[in-house]
């Protein structure tokens, strides 16, 4: 009686973990670099698919479009760049980012309709170290110990 | 002062490794003198802590820049809240206060009365120590909060702006109390395993730590749902981020526990099971300490940043091994003879419980752990957003919620179907009634239908079984408050437990809530209006405040409905004089008992007089903290001490230990403890 709950539960189980490792391949959104995106290129079937590309902002071709809320920019890698167009709230630190990530689908003219755009990498809890802790105006005094 | 905090950690590392070597030996070789100095070092390990948490605490109350830690999660223009709070504000700050938590929670558990189970106790000893010693040994070597500046800084850099919020006063600690909390029971059945005694005695010992832990770790993770809801402002409360996963991932493992081990408790059965599941909430504790202390859950090419991660690596691996190896080294002494009679069994009924809850937690594991794996392993970087998450866990949520109404009405061993079917008929077509109201209404989006109704069928067989129990005291002559409150009294673990479920019920209606979630975004000049799901926002200027660390640029909107004016919402910008780089924009919300109005300030040009904001209705919301507020009544009534459960689960406890093999407890420890 026991060993039949325990397969039943076994087989329940393991039906339930395969469809998650199925729904993930379902949902995933790849994660790229600019680079990475075109030499991946052949391999992806870019169109519709949902990708998480990250570059620099190529200042020059920034433009806020209508009521401010439509941000246009080219992505750019060592050799590729890719339009993207973003419709959102521009985050607070876009105009001192040079990198950015974006999320969203690549259309059929090979740009890239974003609904998601992040300044920092999430590491948003702690700064990096900072040796000297590099703040102006902070007169130092030698430690004694 | 620094060095003396640093030399506490040093003294405290050094008391946990004798703690655990003195009551290891002690407890192997029959010693009593040994396990009681093991157990007085665990104690002197957590002075120590205790006070080099306390002169942390000073450093930041007295403006100590010359500590580094304290230099960069604070400055002089800090509030005197966040002072406090900026202990774990940063990376080294909050090892140490984890390490201080651990050993507090160690102490506290040692120092309670040992009769029956005594045994247990220098096991117990030795897995806290050293636990508490691997925090330790990352405070000491890795990221030490005493390390002092070369130039002391006038000024320190402030504690990161989105860590200012009272939320973030309460959340934290009360996340880690409920994670380091892990380790109690997990100490407990180490104990078991090691000491051989093995029938639910370690369960039944630490059922109130487990329970306590449990309550911490659901308060932490909703209030750190709260703060991301006041303070990140993306409109939601949940956002499935690796970090929220980190610490849902041990709520999922120990509440099938909860459930579980009334089983072993009442049945004697799932002795292996409830003692993976334990083991499998602290591995999870530690994983996920792991992925958000070691900056590997950004990205992994954060890894090499932070020094921490070699020695999770080792300790995780560590944990998995020893205990699972302990495990299988007990596994033919915990084979029982009892079976699961009927699927129509409360026994059967926790079984499919644990089994939702294994399913739920592997889909939040897989999502989130993944992703890592993929990176290291396939150079390949994946990830996955909430809608992988809400289409698995959300089925697996509505059968967890039927199946906690139906369970408590099923009996130990076997149950009639047709006594079961005629008392759900009642509720079943009250709740059909509900949700064709609902329909009526509007409510029409399927999630929403089968979420309502799943919600409604739960809330009316617990309230009725609640009023069942009330209404059999009646009619033996008590009044109405007489009665439940003595039902109650009596009754707490199961009426408690009962009013959990009426939480859960609440929290899940809120949740149901979001599928009717709306927003829109807009640009806007002073006396225009943007309407969102029959309110109008009209924006009526901006509003400026110096604070002493920030200035606030905020833009005032009046909320109507129908053309009346209901409230006003101030979405703002803070600009933190010591971080510019990262201004900080705080949502602002109008709760009103069915939605929230969510306002959240974007761009906006104050000379113009324009704003673009970005408007949330979220339905329900707040029925996810009224959801929680029960959940923490039901929970102390269930934990709450009583002095005639207290009797009966001594002479259980004694009864199971007294009765098995391995030898009586030495008499120093009973002596010493009680």
């Amino acid at each position: 009686m026991h060993a039949r709950y325990l397969i039943g539960g076994a087989l329940l189980f393991g039906a339930f973990c395969a469809i998650s490792v199925a729904t993930f391949y379902d949902e995933r959104s790849v994660y790229l670099t600019v680079d990475e995106y075109f030499e991946s290129r052949p391999a992806v079937s870019a169109a519709g698919e949902r990708f998480q590309i990250r570059g620099r902002i190529d200042d020059s071709t920034v433009q806020r479009l209508g009521d401010g809320l439509e941000l246009r920019f080219d992505l750019v890698g060592e050799d590729g760049r890719i339009p993207v167009v973003y419709r959102g709230l521009v985050p607070d630190t876009f105009d001192l980012a040079d990198e950015v990530t974006v999320g969203g689908e690549v259309g059929a003219d090979g740009g890239l309709a974003a609904d998601n755009l992040s300044v920092q990498c999430p590491s948003k809890y702690e700064a990096e170290p900072d040796p000297g802790l590099g703040d102006p105006g902070s007169a130092s005094a030698e430690r004694e110990s | 002062m620094a060095e003396i905090g640093y030399l506490g950690v040093i003294g405290a590392l050094v008391l946990a490794a004798f703690s655990a070597v003195a009551s290891a030996v002690g407890a192997v070789r029959g010693l009593p003198e040994l396990i009681v100095s093991g157990r007085r070092a665990l104690f002197g390990m957590t002075a120590l802590v205790t006070s080099s948490s306390l002169i942390l605490m000073y450093a930041f109350w007295t403006h100590d820049f010359s500590i580094r830690y304290v230099a960069e999660t604070s400055s002089l223009t800090t509030p005197p809240m966040y002072l406090m709070t900026s202990l774990w504000g940063g990376q080294a700050g909050s090892l140490l206060f984890w390490s201080w938590l651990l050993a507090a929670f160690a102490s506290l558990a040692l120092a309670r009365r040992w009769r029956a189970d005594a045994a247990l106790a220098p096991y117990f000893t030795v897995v806290c120590a050293v636990v508490t010693g691997f925090f330790l040994i990352l405070v000491a070597f890795y990221a030490n909060p005493f390390a002092r500046l070369a130039v002391i800084p006038v000024d320190g850099r402030g504690l990161n702006p989105l860590l200012q919020h009272p939320g973030m006063a309460f959340h934290p600690p009360l996340l880690y109390l409920g994670l380091t909390g892990m380790t109690i029971p997990y100490a407990f059945a180490m104990a078991a395993l090691a000491s051989g005694r093995l029938d639910a005695g370690w369960a039944i010992a630490s059922r109130r730590w487990t329970l306590l832990a449990w309550l911490f770790l659901s308060i932490g993770l909703t209030l750190g749902g709260r703060w991301a809801y006041d303070v990140l402002g993306w409109g939601g409360y949940w956002g499935w981020d690796p970090v929220e996963n980190a610490a849902l991932m041990p709520w999922l493992a120990s509440t099938a526990f909860l459930h579980s081990v009334m089983v072993q408790e009442r049945r004697g059965i799932f002795g292996v099971w409830n003692i993976a599941l334990v083991i499998l909430s602290f591995w999870l504790v530690i994983i996920g300490t792991f992925m958000t202390r070691a900056g590997l859950v950004s990205s992994v090419h954060a890894f090499a940043r932070s020094d921490i991660g070699m020695p999770f690596v080792v300790f995780t691996f560590l944990v998995m091994v020893v205990s699972l190896g302990m495990l299988w080294w007990r596994l033919p002494a915990l084979k029982t003879v009892e079976r699961i009679e009927s699927p129509i069994s409360r026994e059967a009924m926790f079984l499919g419980n644990n089994l939702l809850f294994m399913g739920a937690l592997f889909a939040v594991f897989w999502g989130t752990v993944f992703p890592m794996i993929a990176e290291v392993v396939l150079d390949e970087r994946v990830t996955v957003g909430p809608p992988y998450y809400q289409r698995l866990v959300m089925p697996v949520l509505w059968a967890l919620i039927l199946l906690m109404a139906v369970g408590p009405l099923v009996g130990w061993r076997r149950s009639d179907a047709g006594a079961l079917g005629r008392s759900l008929f009642r509720p079943a077509i009250s709740a059909l009634a509900i949700t064709l109201l609902l329909y009526a209404l509007g409510v029409r989006r399927w999630p929403a239908v089968v979420g309502f109704g799943t919600c409604a069928f739960a809330g009316i067989v617990t309230v009725l079984e609640i009023a069942r129990g009330v209404a059999a005291r009646m009619r033996r002559g008590e009044s109405g408050i007489v009665a439940t409150a003595r039902l109650f009294h009596l009754g707490r673990r199961r009426y408690g437990g009962y009013i959990v479920h009426l939480g859960i019920v609440l929290l899940a209606i809120g949740v149901v809530g979001n599928v009717y979630n709306l927003r829109v975004e807009a640009t806007l000049e002073r006396g225009e209006a943007v309407e969102i799901g029959g309110f109008a926002l009209r924006f009526e200027g901006f509003e400026t405040r110096e604070e002493p660390d920030f200035q606030s640029i905020a833009a005032r909107f009046q909320v109507e409905r129908d053309g009346e004016t209901i409230g006003s919402v101030a979405p703002s910008r803070q600009l933190f004089r010591l971080r510019e780089d990262q201004p900080v924009t705080v949502p602002s919300i109008l709760h009103r008992p069915l939605e929230d109005v969510y306002v959240l300030l974007g761009g906006f040009d104050v000379d113009g007089g324009r704003a673009s904001i970005r408007a949330h209705v979220n339905p329900l919301v707040s029925w996810v903290w009224i959801g929680l507020i029960v959940l923490i009544i039901g929970t102390a009534v269930a934990a709450w001490p009583d002095a005639t459960e207290e009797r009966v689960l001594n002479a259980e406890l004694g009864r199971l230990l007294g009765s098995k093999r391995g030898s009586p407890a030495p008499a120093a420890i009973t002596r010493a403890s009680s």
